[in-house]
């Protein structure tokens, strides 16, 4: 029965399920998260799924290329572009007359997948070679080499990255209509130990190698994926091992300085060439494990807060249920009969146990201020015409902290004069213009002074949800992948939830608040049959005494309480 | 049936768009396809006899009603002693910087005494009749400035020429070849030759093939 008051509660809260639901995400997704980031496609080219290209070196050097295009069956023009001594041009595995060797137009419903092979496009060095994909000399439009087996290279600085020297030539330049956007790109280089070397692309960003190839157990791969920005060139050096390209020509040099001599002829940021980073795939589970924490202690605040409010009505009920049997037995022991004043709590605290929520019902001013009348710290005295007047004198007697604040607030502007003088005030209005000011201070007061008489407690419980869910927000921003808006939604959900249900908790009864409570109500309940009290008003304080204050205090005498309290509409 | 509460709708709601702004949060990741849809593309082999070269599918055989191509093949039998007869002579070059067969003569181009610039080409011409007492001639023209790269005749294998020339005859009957040379390195493809079949309707493909015979492309008009 308790479960099911509980989860009643909870589903009261929508903003508090929202946010149970969306932080329960972060761990779910960080134990799922297997290691690096994923690559991600944000806007992908219309109608090209992706490019696959994959290529073998011979010992020869010479390269045999597959580029596939995975297109959608929209009928376009395709304008086939390849490099310059590119041999055996097939579409579809037909081959494929060019226009000076190069140049070819198909029309096409779907994928289609290019081929052709190059020469002239590896170097060897001692220790290792360079497969050049990667540009042209200037307008010349040579390959790498200057020209196949030709004279060779001119070493120049003319040299241009992309155009149809790459992997391939910019799609989107060439293929109709797919937009600016981008494309996965996914690649296989094969040659003898490929995979203990590395590719440096330029064009695809981000790029990775790829784990399941590599991981294979074929060593003679090195694949790579990454995304074509703009669905454009696409260039790439690749070192492998020299052994690879046995009947290559070696030239001088190693293959890092040949590197470096390559990429130092880009200065353009938008040249340079990244490394293919591989995958990792050691997973750190300590965000996941951290994560998975922080949501426990989520649940337990937001479960544990309704549990704990049952808890102490329980026990309340219990104490209440002890002082009732004690009762019998003629000790001395809270009066339950409503009859009579139970016992000699304040009527401010009377009024605060019994109707706790003191920012609509202020009774407890008026019930304090005539509690002072009747104790002859102030006088209230009839004008008249339901005119009365209030005096405090220079000096106080003995009064309450609380009870002092209000006698403060009573004073001109708020303030103990100084010297001490007597105050004056003809009323209503006792407040004037400052109730809200009255209100608010008075409040604080209040809560002070029954946080001190442990009747109430502060409900600080519900703020723990902000640190949780921001916590979790940062660890899931900075550690997990793909989490960034839920991440941002988490940290700013629990910060409005955290707050709105520390605002709405409020100030609580304590267990003893809940005994005082039941005890009161009872004389609140019968002070309320009293029809004479009701019409009471606050000069009457000097006939009625304290059956007045209390009346004032727990909404019996509404009038008197209506006349003293600083709440516009005044008490109920 | 009892319909939900309302604080219980406006949870599930909320529930949903939490979901839906989630799953929205980002591009969507891409993974390596499998091993098999990655391929190693493979080399194309050289045909033994080279009427089966593969790239010659691209070319189509059209109709020409009949009529003969009316074309001479070049002298490809000659280029052999073409270039025995060039290697006598006192300034021969092992780099040339051009060769041309066509349907008389060979002629090789190359630097006057290794002078780049120095641009001279010998002709070696058959007779002009069938008279077998009539020797070929090589004659060497006047020195003219040029400036293309070279290529080396040392791995140039003479009966290649004609190996072509046959396979193409063979492939396509209607057409004939109207010259063959080697390429200007600069093309791209480095040196190779180049031959144009013509047919009775003009051109019908310009055919490249590797020093070896490997025909590697073609191109069409």
């Amino acid at each position: 029965m308790q479960i099911r008051k509980l989860v009643t509660q909870i589903l009261r809260r929508p903003g508090a399920i929202l946010l149970v639901v969306l932080l329960g995400l972060l761990p779910l997704r960080a134990w799922s998260s297997g290691g690096d980031d994923p690559i991600t496609i944000d806007r992908r080219a219309d109608g090209l799924d992706s490019i696959t290209w994959t290529a073998s070196v011979a010992p020869s050097g010479r390269i045999a290329v597959r580029v596939h295009y995975d297109l959608d069956d929209t009928e376009r023009m395709f304008d086939v572009r390849v490099p310059a001594g590119a041999r055996y041009l097939a579409v579809d595995g037909d081959p494929t007359a060019a226009d000076a060797g190069r140049f070819a137009s198909i029309e096409i419903d779907g994928p289609v997948t290019i081929t052709y092979e190059l020469e002239g496009h590896v170097r060897r060095y001692r220790d290792g070679a360079l497969v050049i994909l990667a540009g042209a000399y200037g307008d010349e439009e040579r390959n790498i080499d200057g020209g196949g087996g030709g004279s060779g290279g001119d070493g120049g600085d003319d040299l241009t990255l992309g155009g149809d020297y790459g992997l391939f030539t910019c799609p989107r330049c060439y293929l109709d209509p797919i937009g600016s956007y981008d494309t996965p790109v996914f690649a296989a280089l094969y040659a003898p130990g490929a995979a203990a070397g590395e590719a440096l692309l330029n064009g695809l960003d981000p790029v990775r190698r790829d784990a399941p190839l590599d991981d294979s157990d074929n060593p003679d791969v090195i694949s790579f994926l990454g995304s074509d920005v703009d669905t454009g060139d696409v260039s790439m050096l690749a070192v492998i091992p020299a052994a690879a390209v046995p009947d290559v020509a070696r030239s001088d040099g190693d293959v890092a300085s040949a590197v470096a001599d390559f990429r130092a002829r880009f200065t353009d940021p938008s040249d340079q060439f990244r490394v293919a980073e591989p995958f990792d795939d050691a997973v750190d589970r300590l965000p996941a494990w951290i994560l998975t924490a922080l949501y426990g202690l989520l649940l337990l605040v937001l479960v544990g807060g309704p549990w704990w409010a049952g808890r102490t009505q329980r026990a309340a009920r219990r104490a209440i249920e002890r002082a009732v049997e004690r009762q019998g037995g003629g000790a001395e022991v809270p009066r339950l009969s409503g009859s009579s004043k139970p016992n000699d709590l304040s009527p401010a605290m009377a009024a605060l146990v019994v109707n706790p929520a003191i920012d609509r019902k202020q009774s407890f001013v008026a019930a304090t201020i005539l509690d002072l009348a009747r104790r002859r710290v102030i006088t209230i005295s009839s004008l008249g015409k339901g005119r009365f007047r209030i005096e405090i004198p220079a000096q106080l007697s003995t009064v309450s902290d609380f009870e002092r604040a209000v006698l403060t607030q009573l004073r001109p502007l708020g303030v103990q004069p100084s010297p001490p003088k007597a105050t004056e005030i003809v009323a209503p209005p006792v407040w004037h213009g400052r109730a809200p000011l009255v209100v608010r201070a008075l409040g604080r007061a209040l809560v002070k002074e029954g946080i001190r008489n442990k009747l109430i407690r502060r409900n600080r419980f519900p703020l723990l949800i902000v640190p949780i869910a921001i916590a979790m927000g940062i660890v899931a921003l900075r550690e997990v992948d793909g989490l960034a808006v839920p991440a941002w939604i988490a940290m700013i959900l629990g910060t409005l939830v955290g707050l709105t249900t520390s605002v709405k908790a409020g100030t609580p009864l304590t267990a003893a608040g809940h005994e005082q409570r039941a005890i009161w109500s009872d004389y609140a309940t019968w002070l309320s049959g009293d029809r004479d009290l009701r019409q009471a008003e606050a000069p009457d304080i000097e006939i009625l005494g304290e059956v007045l204050v209390y009346g004032a205090a727990l909404g019996a005498a509404p009038k008197a309480a209506r006349a003293l309290s600083p709440v516009p509409n005044g008490p109920p | 049936m009892q319909r939900p509460a309302t604080s219980t709708r406006v949870g599930m709601g909320a529930t949903l768009v939490a979901l839906i702004v989630t799953s929205c949060g980002g591009g969507r990741p891409i993974s390596m396809p499998p091993a098999e849809d990655l391929p190693a593309p493979t080399f194309v082999a050289l045909p033994t006899d080279l009427a089966d070269s593969i790239q010659l599918d691209a070319i189509d055989d059209r109709d020409t009603a009949g009529l003969p191509h009316g074309i001479e093949s070049p002298t490809t039998e000659s280029l052999g002693p073409a270039l025995a007869a060039y290697l006598e002579l006192p300034d021969a070059q092992t780099n040339l910087t051009g060769l041309l067969i066509d349907d008389y003569a060979v002629h090789l181009s190359y630097y006057q005494g290794g002078i780049p610039g120095r641009s001279v080409t010998a002709i070696y011409r058959l007779p002009w009749d069938d008279d077998p007492d009539r020797e070929p001639t090589l004659d060497i023209s006047e020195p003219t400035f040029g400036d293309r790269p070279t290529f080396s005749i040392e791995h140039l294998d003479p009966d290649v020429p004609a190996r072509l020339v046959a396979a193409l005859s063979e492939r396509f009957p209607a057409a004939a070849v109207d010259w063959i040379q080697v390429a200007n390195p600069e093309s791209g493809f480095g040196a190779v030759w180049r031959l144009a079949l013509v047919d009775a309707r003009g051109e019908l493909a310009e055919i490249t093939a590797d020093f070896d015979g490997a025909i590697v492309a073609v191109s069409v008009d």
